[in-house]
């Protein structure tokens, strides 16, 4: 099967079994528990007071990357063993 | 970004600002010929993104939002107002799709937010947002509808037309309900536990939507009446200066001498006498003393239920008793520990109320008649809404001595593992709404309190002084008092840990 193909079977059934919601909630409150949520909302705030004429797509790529760095790696590491394991159970080898 | 034409354009129409019509290119949409097609669609569209809030497992309703570019289902994409196209954000497949077609609007997904590919932003858009809104109660109430099959009594439409003239919209000032108390002689235990209660958006709700009607009211010295004033002239006027509750006092030291004078009391004792006294003057309450749920404004906010197993070593019978919970008090240090004079985070305390305790005096059991050192643990068998802490600081044995220092907790709390269903998969999660903290010796000290309000922003407030404070501060401060409220009150999807009540 193409990867493409794979993937989207892979989604398919990542919704489907409710995983993706699960995994979704959990990474979510990790998230807020962490502060790191209140961190990138603050940070978000900052940086449109800075800007004369607020745009979305500039502040995307303004703060982006440093938010998706400066998520603790023990929830990503905690997300994606959740995936792993998801995974694990339905693909073949 | 905004061109100098366009910069003109908004100074000379009729002086509004960019706020109420959104960008340039929406309102030349919406003063067109197509703006009824266009309402009618994005009404669709919003339809779409809301239901899939409740079928979370239905993968029908990620199919109708799938990018279809790069068929990604998990993506955020945005739904052409114009044509049946969906595009991702990401890949920026929904721009690709605007330089193709010259379709310029597209609408959130999630959110159902419009998105102008023109300006490259989200737009508001005061007409729009109205029907973003009402959509969106409409998906939540027919959702509701399909579990319970109730209806609600309609509105008619004379009764909305006589409230919308009789009605005055309160200042914006006065919408916060942001004000301080005056200290009318050692009475900061008094306004911290009224505070709690302004700020609480379950008590406050009720309040305001006329929960205890003050007009009608018959009741002397009538606490309900006391705090529905407070509650008005708090939310209606637009003063700053510290509230003088008179009313309020005067019928506290009425119903309870003890309150009366100008000696310090304690909080927590203030509490639930404001809980007693608010059951007993609710319209509400059960009728019977016999009846399980009593429908009073403290009893829905704050009522829970404790179940107390109390085990026979002998023969293992469990004798469960449920009795109703309004509060919990923690003790804050474990004495059967090793490290006995250690001071325990608030899981920790929570942890130790629930665990199986050994009771030193003999128990007749009446299973296997048998006279027993019985083991006794508590669990919550149903939490409020509301949880109301009480961090126990002060022992009054031999010595009255305050415990002063730091419990740490926590801005968002897992009740799971405390409750009967510590095992189940769904969790019972708290936020963090307000603390009382004491600060001073046991007689003579000064009670002030933090409440995180509707936006998420925490206040403190110190007799008739509010300042803004911040988590960091809140969760630095010595509380003696804790509220949580039930994590996902409102039906949003939004993950803003501060939820908009």
């Amino acid at each position: 099967m193409a990867d493409a193909q794979v993937r989207a079977k892979v989604h398919q059934k990542l919704v489907e079994s409710g995983e993706y919601e699960r995994i979704s909630t959990h990474l979510r409150q990790k998230l807020v528990e962490s502060g790191w949520y209140d961190q990138v909302n603050q940070l978000a705030s900052e940086k449109l007071r800075a800007q004369d004429n607020p745009n979305f797509n500039k502040l995307v790529d303004d703060i982006e990357p440093k938010a998706l760095d400066s998520v603790p790696d023990e929830i990503k590491i905690d997300a994606l063993n959740m995936i792993k394991k998801f995974l694990d159970g339905i693909v073949e080898k | 970004m905004l061109s100098e034409e366009a910069r003109l354009e908004i100074n000379l129409d009729r002086g509004l600002s960019p706020q109420v019509f959104g960008c340039p290119h929406v309102k030349q949409l919406l003063a067109s010929a197509s703006k009824d097609i266009a309402i009618r669609s994005y009404k669709q569209a919003c339809r779409v993104a809301f239901q899939l809030r409740h079928r979370d497992h239905d993968i029908s309703a990620f199919e109708v939002r799938r990018c279809r570019t790069c068929c990604d289902l998990l993506t955020s994409t945005f739904l052409c107002l114009q044509c049946p196209f969906v595009g991702c954000r990401r890949l920026r497949h929904g721009e690709a799709h605007h330089s193709d077609s010259g379709h310029m609007f597209g609408v959130d997904s999630r959110t159902a937010h419009m998105y102008c590919f023109v300006c490259r932003d989200y737009i508001f858009n005061h007409l729009l947002e109205n029907i973003r809104i009402n959509t969106e109660r409409l998906v939540i109430k027919r959702a509701a509808l399909n579990k319970n099959g109730v209806k609600k009594d309609a509105i008619t439409k004379e009764d909305a037309a006589l409230v919308e003239m009789n009605a005055k919209m309160p200042p914006c000032r006065a919408q916060s309900g942001l004000r301080g108390f005056q200290n009318m002689g050692a009475t900061c235990f008094m306004s911290v536990i009224l505070q709690s209660f302004i700020h609480n958006p379950i008590i406050r709700n009720d309040f305001l939507c006329g929960g205890h009607n003050s007009k009608t009211c018959t009741r002397e010295n009538c606490l309900s009446c006391c705090i529905d004033e407070i509650f008005t002239e708090f939310f209606s006027s637009p003063s700053t200066t510290g509230f003088g509750p008179a009313n309020l006092l005067t019928t506290a030291w009425k119903t309870q001498k003890s309150l009366a004078g100008y000696s310090e009391q304690d909080a927590h004792e203030f509490l639930q006498f404001v809980v007693d006294q608010l059951h007993r003057t609710s319209d509400r309450q059960a009728l019977s003393q016999q009846s399980d749920y009593c429908g009073c404004i403290v009893h829905r906010t704050f009522c829970g239920q404790l179940q107390s197993d109390i085990i026979c070593p002998n023969c293992n019978n469990v004798t469960v008793t449920v009795d109703p919970l309004m509060d919990l008090s923690l003790e804050l240090r474990d004495r059967k520990s090793a490290n006995a004079s250690r001071i325990l985070s608030l899981q920790e305390c929570l942890e130790k109320f629930t665990s199986p305790e050994r009771l030193e005096t003999k128990y007749n059991c009446s299973f296997c008649s048998t006279r027993q050192e019985v083991t006794k643990q508590l669990k919550i068998k149903r939490l409020p809404l509301v949880l109301s802490i009480q961090l126990k600081r002060f022992e009054h044995s031999l010595k009255s001595n305050k415990i002063d220092d730091h419990v740490p907790f926590p801005v968002e709390i897992d009740m799971t593992p405390y409750t009967t269903r510590e095992r189940s998969k769904k969790r019972y999660t708290y936020e963090l709404l307000g603390v009382v903290c004491h600060q001073g010796k046991i007689n003579t000290g000064h009670y002030t309190c933090s409440m995180k309000n509707r936006e998420g922003l925490w206040f403190n407030f110190d007799d008739a002084m509010v300042t803004l404070s911040s988590e960091k501060q809140v969760l630095a401060s010595r509380a003696y008092l804790l509220f949580y409220i039930v994590k996902d009150l409102a039906t949003s999807d939004s993950i803003t840990p501060s939820n908009g009540y």
